[in-house]
């Protein structure tokens, strides 16, 4: 039997008094309290990617070197390390290697020296304030550590929070002026480079605050072509605009845990589905 | 007795318009859902295709006025996530939120009034302080965290009741305490002030002059003396329980009304949220109304005109 459960303590509470044999979504603290009740813990790397995209289309950030300052004044590294015991695995593009389409770049550095550098030059006088409009559905100590790093590099990034929804609206507007920089977390459910790189970057998209002719050309080619090869080309040559022009900072792939009682085994999906059929034994 | 009724129900309808008005704004203050409801990667053209299909396209004006048109035919339109009418997802919840509902108030106004008189008789004593101490932490607790204690003690520590679900009668026990514990202190508080002001009155000296016994005194005459503020809080209670069930709702995974308004607010299924403003809004007028007509039954010197 499936049940809703909202609120994240009562599925844990049913877990450990063993009114369910799976939840999902526990929390990153939880894993503990599971574990030492002798029950099991499923994790699983999603190709959810947690991302800060940059808006290359209205303010600040249309500059380049603004662009920059940001990428290169977030430790990614210290935040996991920090935050998640360093157990996400940090990725240099918006993409998992599951994903067609899949390639790497070099991660950006993490240059405080230089990024102060950039902010002075951007004319501005060492400092920069920026609007960052946030989600509640997103994780605010990660946003707040970036926040504070930015601060280091003489940008105060001012938050936003909204509701979900509002979030949504804020960024879809068709004039573009949302802010400078959000934190996102996309999956396309789909493994495939497009349902990633399609809607996030191709000019004209809503969910896109970028606009690069020779982007959206490639994006084009890739979505309606049958070769493969051609199609990985494309996707290749993309990330690495992607990341030469600093559209987007990537972070990591979001890691979920799901509970289980002793007799469950499971084996959790990447694109975050769940078949009953296929994951899940019980034993008696 | 029938120009106070029609007056009274006047009022309701002028209530539950204005309620109904001010979440309408509201909620179109909050921005057109059509974008939110959209598949990721609709393009800005498909968005505003939806928006016309789900006429919010429309001036604020018209969408309002074909929103009151509909609204006293108990049309409020199809939900926008369901694509079913909007009415009958509220009303098929609203079952659940009644019966927690219910039954939180039995458990709060039980245990409250007889606080209240613990409290009042045996003042100064043990008690006093237990009853108090029992009031304060049931008004000060904030009820998430109330219903999550109940739940690790209850449920996870001692397995004797169920920590969340619905349908089997034991479900229903750690909601109603966790929602019902507020309405407890307040009757407490209450039942107490009242009952302390009527046992110093001339009349309960005179009936225990005549040799009635103290709890003749208390149940016939000081009881009824001290109903009314104790009735109208019940009222209050009872409408403010019917709404405000929201976060007891989703804490015990509780499919009540309080857990959809959550769920339609944050999808911005606007006709349904629509749909549980007024349903709610004129039941609370209706029991404030029946504590009103209450007041003649409990004081006879009270006429209704």
């Amino acid at each position: 039997m499936f049940r809703v459960v909202p609120t994240g303590a009562t599925r844990l509470a049913d877990l450990l008094s063993g009114q369910a044999d799976l939840i999902f979504q526990a929390s990153p603290d939880d894993v503990p309290q599971i574990e030492s009740h002798g029950l099991r813990v499923f994790p699983s790397t999603t190709e959810r990617i947690a991302m800060v995209v940059l808006n290359a289309l209205d303010g600040a950030t249309k500059n380049k070197d603004v662009r920059e300052a940001i990428a290169l004044a977030i430790d990614r590294q210290a935040i996991d390390q920090s935050l998640y015991g360093g157990r996400e695995p940090l990725t240099n593009v918006v993409l998992m290697p599951q994903h067609f389409g899949y390639s790497t770049v070099p991660p950006y550095p993490h240059d405080p020296a230089k990024a102060k550098q950039l902010v002075a030059s951007a004319g501005t006088s060492g400092s920069l304030e920026l609007q960052w409009p946030a989600s509640t559905s997103f994780p605010s100590n990660v946003m707040q550590a970036i926040q504070s790093q930015l601060q280091d590099v003489g940008i105060t990034a001012r938050i936003q929070t909204l509701d979900g929804a509002t979030f949504l609206k804020t960024w879809q507007r068709p004039d573009r002026q949302w802010g400078n920089l959000a934190y996102f977390q996309w999956s396309c459910a789909c493994l495939d480079a497009d349902g990633v790189l399609n809607p996030v970057f191709h000019s004209g998209s809503i969910w896109s605050s970028y606009a690069n002719p020779e982007v959206d050309k490639l994006l084009d080619e890739a979505g309606s072509s049958l070769n493969p090869a051609v199609r990985r080309a494309d996707y290749a040559r993309i990330n690495r605009i992607l990341h030469d022009d600093y559209a987007v900072v990537p972070l990591w792939p979001i890691v979920r845990f799901y509970g289980g009682a002793t007799r469950v085994a499971f084996t959790p999906r990447s694109d975050e589905m769940f078949y009953v059929f296929d994951g899940v034994k019980l034993s008696q | 007795m029938g120009r106070f009724l029609a007056a009274r129900l006047w009022q309701l309808v002028v209530a539950v318009w204005g309620v109904s008005t001010i979440s309408f704004l509201l909620l179109h203050l909050s921005g057109d859902p059509a974008a939110l409801l959209a598949p990721p990667g609709s393009s800005a053209q498909q968005i505003a295709e939806l928006a016309r299909r789900l006429g919010l396209d429309r001036p604020l004006a018209v969408q309002y006025a074909a929103f009151l048109v509909h609204a006293v035919r108990g049309d409020f339109g199809a939900s926008f996530t369901q694509g079913v009418p909007a009415l009958s997802v509220v009303l098929s919840r609203l079952p659940a939120t009644l019966l927690l509902t219910v039954a939180a108030l039995a458990f709060g106004w039980t245990i409250g009034l007889a606080l209240g008189v613990i409290t009042a008789v045996w003042r100064r004593g043990a008690m006093e302080f237990l009853a108090s101490a029992l009031a304060v932490v049931g008004q000060g607790m904030p009820v998430f965290w109330f219903g999550l204690l109940l739940i690790i003690v209850f449920a996870v520590r001692l397995r004797l009741l169920p920590s969340s679900g619905y349908g089997a009668p034991e479900n229903l026990v750690l909601p109603a305490i966790t929602l019902g514990a507020v309405s407890m202190a307040g009757v407490a508080r209450m039942a107490r002030a009242t009952l302390l002001e009527q046992m110093g009155q001339d009349y309960v000296r005179t009936a225990a002059s005549k040799g009635l016994g103290f709890w003749t005194v208390l149940a016939r005459h000081v009881g009824r003396n001290a109903a009314i503020p104790v009735v109208t809080l019940m009222a209050l209670d009872l409408g403010a329980l019917l709404g405000g069930a929201v976060v007891t709702e989703t804490i015990f995974a509780w499919p009540g009304v309080g857990q959809l308004a959550v769920n339609s607010i944050g999808a911005r299924d606007f006709p349904v949220v629509q749909a549980i403003v007024v349903v709610v809004s004129a039941m609370y007028a209706c029991i404030i109304m029946l504590a009103d007509l209450s007041y003649a039954w409990i004081d006879p010197r009270i006429r209704v005109e």
